[in-house]
C-alpha cells in the first residue's frame, strides 16, 4: 500500500511538472506567433503617414534685433547661427 | 604661339578649378546647421478580427476559430542628427479567441531604438523589455529582454514599392525555454492601383535557434506569405483584407504546423 501511494504521488508530481513545463513552452509559442504578427503590422503601419505631436510647443521666431547699425547687426546674426 | 595657347589652356583650367572650389566653399558656408527639433509623440496601431484554421499552432490538433488582435504603440520620436533618429516606445498587443481560450495571450513591451540612415538604408539597433502573459494579461508567463539589429530600405519602381528588411534578435529571458536567436527576412510589396487602392503582399522567412532549457538545440523555420487588398481611408488610416498562409518546420517533428488566416486589418496612426 505504501509503495502504491509513493508511486502514485511521484506520478502526480511528475505530471504536474510536465504540465507546467508544457504550459510555459506554449506561452513561448504564442509569444513567437504574436511577434510575427507585430512585424507584419510594422510593415503595414510604416507606410502610413504618421502625424507628429511635438512634446514642446514650437519656439516663435525670434524678433529681429534692434538695428544699431545695419551692417553690424546682419554680420552678428550670421555668426551666431 | 602654340606654347602660349597651351599656357592659356593650363591657366584657364586652374582658374576654373579655383572658381569651382570657391563655389564649393560658398555652398559649404551656406549649408544649414542641424537644429534638433522637439521630440514628438504618436499613437500607431492595428486592429483585426481574424479567422484561423489552427488556433493552437498544432500539428495534429487543428482547431478553427476567430480571434481579435489589437496591437497599439505609444511612440516618442526624435532626431539626434540629420541621419540619426531615436524612438522610445510602449506597445501592447493581445490575442483573444472566440472559443479556444487556451490560445489567449498578451504582450506588453517597453523599448528604445536608434536608427542611422546610410546610403538610403536604415540601420537600427533596438532594445526591448517585454512581458508575456497567459490569457489577456491574466498570468505573467515570463519576462524577456530582446536585443536586435536590423537593416531595411524602401525601393520604388513606378507604382511598385518594395520594402526589404532583415532582422537579427537574441532573447534573454527568465524562462530558459524562451532564450533563442531569431532571424527574420521580410519583403513588403505594395502595388498601387490608384491613390486609394493597392495590392499588398508580404513574403516572410523566420528562423529560430533555441539555446536553453527543454528547447535547447531546437531549430524552427517558418515560411509565410500574405496577399491582400488595401484601401487607404486617409493618409494615416488604411484597411487591408489579407489571406496569410504559413508553415513551420522544425527538427522537433511535433512542432511542425501549417495555418491559414483570413481577415481584415485596420491600421491607424494618430
Amino acid at each position: 500500500m505504501k509503495r502504491f501511494i509513493a508511486v502514485a504521488g511521484a506520478a502526480i508530481v511528475f505530471s504536474c511538472m510536465a504540465s507546467a513545463a508544457s504550459a510555459q513552452r506554449d506561452s513561448v509559442e504564442r509569444g513567437t506567433r504574436m511577434d510575427t504578427d507585430a512585424l507584419r503590422d510594422d510593415v503595414r503601419t510604416n507606410r502610413l503617414q504618421i502625424p507628429t505631436h511635438p512634446l514642446a510647443a514650437e519656439q516663435p521666431p525670434q524678433p529681429a534685433p534692434s538695428s544699431k547699425g545695419k551692417a553690424k547687426s546682419k554680420k552678428g546674426g550670421e555668426s551666431s547661427q | 604661339m602654340r606654347g602660349s595657347r597651351t599656357l592659356l589652356q593650363v591657366f584657364g583650367f586652374f582658374s576654373a578649378s579655383a572658381a569651382f572650389a570657391a563655389e564649393l566653399d560658398v555652398i559649404e558656408l551656406k549649408k544649414p546647421e542641424f537644429v534638433p527639433t522637439a521630440p514628438s509623440w504618436s499613437v500607431v496601431g492595428s486592429l483585426s478580427p481574424t479567422y484561423t484554421e489552427n488556433a493552437l499552432f498544432s500539428r495534429d490538433d487543428r482547431r478553427r476559430d476567430f480571434f481579435y488582435e489589437p496591437d497599439v504603440s505609444l511612440r516618442l520620436d526624435g532626431s539626434l542628427s540629420p541621419d540619426l533618429s531615436y524612438r522610445i516606445f510602449a506597445r501592447t498587443q493581445y490575442e483573444a479567441f472566440a472559443t479556444e481560450h487556451d490560445g489567449n495571450a498578451a504582450i506588453a513591451r517597453l523599448g528604445a531604438r536608434l536608427t542611422q540612415n546610410l546610403y538610403g538604408w536604415r540601420f537600427t539597433g533596438q532594445y526591448e523589455n517585454r512581458y508575456d502573459f497567459d490569457g489577456v494579461y491574466r498570468n505573467l508567463a515570463f519576462i524577456s529582454n530582446d536585443v536586435s539589429g536590423s537593416v531595411g530600405r524602401d525601393f520604388q519602381f513606378g507604382n511598385v514599392i518594395l520594402s526589404p528588411l532583415a532582422l537579427l534578435t537574441y532573447r534573454f529571458s527568465d524562462l530558459a525555454e524562451a532564450r533563442r536567436w531569431r532571424f527574420d527576412a521580410v519583403l513588403g510589396i505594395e502595388v498601387k492601383l490608384d491613390p486609394k487602392w493597392s495590392i499588398v503582399s508580404t513574403p516572410f522567412i523566420e528562423a529560430f535557434w533555441f539555446t536553453d532549457g527543454l528547447n535547447a538545440g531546437r531549430q524552427d523555420q517558418i515560411y509565410s506569405v500574405s496577399l491582400g487588398l488595401k484601401y487607404n481611408i486617409a493618409s494615416n488610416i488604411s484597411l487591408t483584407t489579407n489571406v496569410i498562409y504559413e508553415a513551420r518546420t522544425s527538427n522537433v517533428p511535433l512542432r511542425h504546423y501549417t495555418d491559414v488566416q483570413i481577415g481584415p486589418r485596420l491600421d491607424f496612426a494618430f
